[in-house]
């Protein structure tokens, strides 16, 4: 996860959540499919 | 395993993420010369290529496509050992210019080996087309590696980038100046890493990177020290670790920092909104409901086709391949 982009200070959007399907995160220049666990061990806080 | 009778004097290792276009770069540079293989006990792909540029002979290994290095699936695994043991004489990072950020994270873990490395700016037209704007040159200064903008797929910069490779080859591993560090926070653990591996870390793995790849928790890593340092170092040295589990994200971290600030200059985002092709294709593809819609149309028109020209013999037997057939005959001449 850490060499896919997902480190501490990255900025993350969602592109994608739909019912209980997997997520699309865009994260640096990169969209990522994460699965619903995998999302849930990612920790973040909203930008204003 | 293949080997070439002739010694080819310089070694280039391609180095790159899955689809950055790796394999169409080594189909350019090597043509028809190549080897296919398996890495040795592997069932991974290995090719090997040869490639002559102004009277010198290149020998061209693909690696495996990984994100990162540190062992955590066969291909990294392999990729780094070829480049430790096998210590090609340049390895050219083939990076995705659509994906720059993410590409280079693969480059700061190369510039800890002692290789020299040259970065392939590749699918610069996609970019493009993204609305990203690179300044190769600007990247090159601030890497302090040669950078060679193309595009593999319509076979432009494949020239400058043997060349390029070239020079890197015969200039050597110079140490880099601006490497990526380790955040600070975690600087000191990795000072006290260091001390208890030192003068115990056996060839051909080079300390500094060792001492890295412990601290993100590299399982191969773990087990070489385990059985080369005395039981009471290595007890202090799992102690620490655990002590330290996150100091993985603090490595990876320190990374994409280096990235952050190689690339700052050197790119131009496009502004927000613009919606590429694969994003629309992945807002029905992902979605939950029209994705299995779409899964299972795909999965329908094959079967169709399947039928629907499977089961028309006659047509196959006598149109194509009968046809196709007497042309190829009338294009060579008859036989004496």
């Amino acid at each position: 996860m850490g060499a896919l982009g997902f480190t501490v200070g990255a900025e993350a959007s969602v592109v994608q959540n739909f019912g209980r399907g997997p997520l699309l995160v865009l994260i640096r220049d990169t969209r990522v499919a994460l699965g619903r666990g995998e999302a849930l061990k990612v920790l973040v806080e909203e930008l204003p | 395993m293949t080997q070439d009778r002739l010694p080819a004097p310089i070694v280039a290792a391609l180095a790159g993420e899955p689809n950055v276009g790796k394999t169409t770069v080594f189909n350019m540079v090597t043509g028809l010369s190549q080897h296919v293989g398996n890495w040795p006990g592997k069932t991974v792909e290995r090719r090997v290529g040869t490639c002559r540029h102004a009277g010198t002979t290149i020998q061209v290994v693909d690696l495996p496509g990984t994100y990162s290095l540190t062992a955590a699936t066969t291909e990294e695994r392999i990729a780094r050992d070829s480049i430790l043991r096998d210590r090609p004489d340049v390895v050219v990072v083939i990076a995705d210019a659509a994906a720059l950020e993410r590409s280079l994270y693969l480059v700061a873990e190369l510039l800890l080996l002692p290789v020299p490395v040259a970065v392939a700016l590749n699918m610069v037209d996609v970019a493009e087309q993204q609305g990203i704007r690179l300044e190769p040159r600007v990247l090159e200064t601030a890497l302090g590696l040669p950078v060679i903008p193309m595009v593999a797929a319509r076979n432009q910069g494949i020239r400058e980038l043997v060349e390029a490779a070239l020079r890197s080859a015969r200039n050597g591993a110079a140490p880099h100046p601006r490497r990526p560090e380790v955040r600070p926070d975690h600087r000191p653990v990795l000072a006290a890493v260091r001390e208890l591996i030192r003068g115990l870390v056996p060839p051909p793995y080079p300390e500094d990177w060792v001492a890295i790849k412990l601290l993100e928790g590299d399982e191969k890593l773990l087990s070489l020290m385990q059985g080369s340092l005395p039981p009471a170092r290595w007890a202090e040295l799992q102690a620490l670790l655990a002590r330290h589990e996150d100091a993985i994200l603090a490595v990876a971290g320190g990374r994409y920092e280096w990235v952050e600030r190689m690339t700052r200059a050197a790119m131009v985002r496009p502004r927000v909104g613009q919606i590429t092709v694969t994003e629309r294709l992945d807002r029905v593809a992902m979605h939950p409901l029209w994705g299995w819609l779409l899964l299972l149309g795909i999965l329908g028109v094959m079967f169709w086709l399947t039928y629907a020209v499977g089961t028309r013999q006659e047509w196959l037997d006598v149109r194509l391949v009968g046809g196709g057939a007497a042309w190829l005959r009338s294009g060579y001449s008859e036989p004496p």
